[in-house]
């Protein structure tokens, strides 16, 4: 077990290392800066600007002294558009926001969905199972920015019962729609996840033999069938990451939250290199921590995956 | 001698290969025509995709034409032209009397500059034809206007062709990447396999979102991708360039699985190359699983293309593409739910439409699944 856990993360270091230097010279390499606006600076004060962010030494030293500077100090170094902010403060600003979001649209999609899925399960082939499975072909069909609008419209513009957006320092009130928007499409993939995953346990042998020592329906779904019929969900945890950090992109920026994913978009939009590559090693580095535990998990829950 | 006989025996084989395949393809036919749901998809589609190619006559206006009379417009159905400049549609109204007073203006300007240059007693100008004389219903909206005063309806349309160019282009883009590499990596195995696919890994450890937005901003400034058609190939590129992860597992599955069959035992023996070998055997059988994915993957590409232009990374103006119009449309929501409500719809319909189809294909394709 422990040589499988040091072996993945061992694994997980060049990646992340290919996907930092990837980006960085994607970034540096194409023409045009950050600090090309609409009136060319004089050539000496571009020079001085040049020089503070080391934008006048060679590439490959520029990323040298950037690894450097996050592996020694946890440094990003200044943004580039955010003036008298460095990236890691912008980072710190946006993570609550972000982590809130995201949290809490983690637990309500694996609520819901697991919920949905098990139910469906459960009455195969009825009304009630299509009816969860069509609901679920829309949530994963329709994106994120066209179900945020929506439910704004019905909500908040003509019902009026919650905020349209806002972040309003996290009053629950303005998180609900931004939750349960970044967690219905998660809500759909799990729900159509765990009624595969219990359509099949409910067929198996293990199954049959509690049911067949005279235990009730309940006790069977319960203390049987649910624990090897959500497994699936933990292997989807990293892919589930995934997509909420890119649903978090369109959420934050509709709903005006302070997030990291906004962050990201105006830095992209702004090219503001040093915040980009910030919230990129963020996010990658998030993936695949959480793939990685994923992973572990499964096994340590699954006795019939042996450690390969 | 030897080798003759060998190759006549292969020829064989790959013809009854064939007829086998056909039998099975006749039979995945008829089980996607009896799946009403895919069927109805395709149906719609084609509806969808006859719409797009014919967007240029379906409409008087042009996709880019503002009228100023009718700036924000709802749709002209929702409109009481003929109460234009009744007080009580007025005072109950405003906006919608307004435009419908709109209509009715750019109408009579229309029809006074017909009347200036084709009307009776004008002089035609040489070398132009003067076309019918313009009537009410040629300046009515039928899904109404954005909030500059184009044509929703021609621009939806316009949208279309640029949505499923993407998806289908890009899809191609994949499609060829991700068969190559899969079905090499598959078929040569051992290390190179093991090279090849961890490249895969990698690649896929990021949100490919991450990579075209990251590439779409580091391209802004280059010359030759401000030219709206160049950066328009780049969507492509750039979209395909990170779809083809998942095919190229695919194909490389299955060209493990075939790589062991008999068939390519006996072409290996016969002294088939590699190449030939990859081609004509391992390429045509996995080319099931293959399908369905692309039809799955085309919808995707599309959300993918209009999450980009939604972030304001995608086609630039006066191009549009659906995410464009309902990223406009979230804007200006409120005060004009139709931008938003008629782009959305489309495409929410174009996306299920493909889902259908892809499910119904996966499920006629592969029987024992169902």
């Amino acid at each position: 077990m422990l040589g499988y856990i040091v072996r993945r993360i061992l694994g997980a270091i060049p990646t992340l290392f290919i996907i930092v230097a990837a980006t960085f010279f994607m970034m540096r390499l194409a023409p045009g800066g950050p600090f090309d606006g609409e009136r060319r600076l004089p050539p000496e004060i571009e020079r001085n600007i040049k020089a503070a962010y080391n934008l006048d030494k060679p590439v490959y030293e520029q990323f040298t002294i950037y690894i450097t500077n996050i592996l020694t100090k946890g440094d990003f170094g200044p943004s580039f558009k955010n003036k008298d902010f460095s990236v890691s403060e912008l980072i710190m600003l946006g993570a609550p926001v972000s982590l809130k979001l995201g949290l809490l649209a983690m637990t309500l999609a694996v609520i819901v969905g697991s919920f949905l899925g098990v139910t469906a399960a459960l009455r195969q082939n009825t009304a009630t199972d299509y009816s969860v499975m069509s609901i679920a072909m829309i949530g994963i069909t329709i994106p994120t920015f066209v179900t945020a609008p929506f439910l704004t419209l019905i909500l908040g513009v003509y019902l009026g019962v919650l905020p349209v957006a806002g972040y309003a320092d996290g009053a629950w009130r303005n998180m609900i729609l931004p939750v349960v928007v970044l967690s219905l499409p998660q809500i759909a993939i799990i729900s159509r996840l765990v009624r595969g995953s219990m359509v099949e346990v409910l067929k198996s042998n293990f199954v049959r033999t509690a049911k067949a020592k005279g235990l009730t329906d309940g006790q069977v779904v319960w203390r049987h069938a649910l624990r090897a019929g959500l497994l699936p969900l933990v292997s989807y945890l990293g892919p589930a990451i995934a997509g909420l950090v890119t649903g978090s992109l369109v959420v934050e920026q509709i709903f005006g939250l302070p997030g990291i994913g906004r962050y990201f978009v105006q830095g992209a939009l702004n090219r503001d290199y040093t915040l980009v590559m910030g919230v990129v090693i963020l996010f990658a580095t998030l993936i695949i921590t959480l793939n990685l535990i994923a992973d572990i998990l499964y096994r340590v829950l699954d006795p019939r995956v042996r450690l390969g | 001698m030897a080798l003759l006989s060998a190759d006549a025996k292969m020829e064989a084989m790959t013809a009854a290969a064939e007829v086998k395949g056909r039998s099975l393809w006749q039979d995945a036919r008829r089980r996607l025509f009896r799946n009403k749901a895919a069927v109805v998809s395709m149906i719609i589609l084609a509806i969808i995709v006859a719409l797009a190619l014919a967007a240029p006559s379906l409409s008087k206006h042009a996709y880019d034409a503002q009228d100023y009379n009718q700036v924000g417009c709802p749709p002209s159905w929702a409109l009481d032209v003929d109460k234009a400049n009744d007080p009580d549609y007025m005072d109950k109204a405003p906006e919608s009397a307004l435009c419908a007073q709109g209509i009715i203006a750019s109408y009579e300007a229309a029809q006074a500059d017909w009347d200036l240059s084709c009307g009776t007693g004008a002089v035609p100008i040489e070398g132009t034809t003067c076309g019918p004389k313009p009537e009410v219903d040629d300046f009515k909206h039928f899904l109404g206007t954005d909030a500059i005063g184009r044509d929703l309806w021609v621009r939806i349309l316009y949208g279309a062709r640029v949505s499923l160019a993407v998806g289908i282009v890009a899809t191609m883009v994949a499609l060829l990447i991700g068969v190559l590499y899969g079905a090499t990596a598959g078929y040569v195995g051992g290390r190179v396999d093991n090279y090849m696919m961890r490249f895969v890994d990698i690649m896929y450890a990021l949100p490919f979102i991450f990579f075209v937005i990251i590439l779409m901003t580091v391209t802004a400034d280059v010359p030759f991708f401000k030219d709206p058609f160049n950066r328009f190939i780049l969507i492509f590129a750039a979209i395909g360039a990170v779809e083809w992860l998942t095919m190229a597992r695919i194909v490389r599955g299955q060209t493990l699985s075939i790589r062991r069959k008999e068939f390519v035992e006996a072409a290996v023996a016969a002294g088939v190359s590699n190449g030939a070998i990859i081609r004509r055997h391992i390429i045509p059988n996995v080319i099931g699983p293959v399908i369905v994915f692309v039809t799955l993957t085309i919808p995707a590409i599309i959300l993918a293309e209009s999450f980009l232009s939604f972030l304001g990374l995608g086609v630039q103006e006066p191009m549009t593409s659906w995410g464009v119009l309902i990223s406009e449309g979230a804007n200006e929501m409120e005060t004009k739910p139709w931008m938003l409500v008629f782009p959305a719809l489309m495409m929410a319909v174009t996306l299920f439409c493909f889902n259908f189809i892809g499910d119904g294909l996966r499920d006629a394709l592969d029987p024992k699944d169902r």
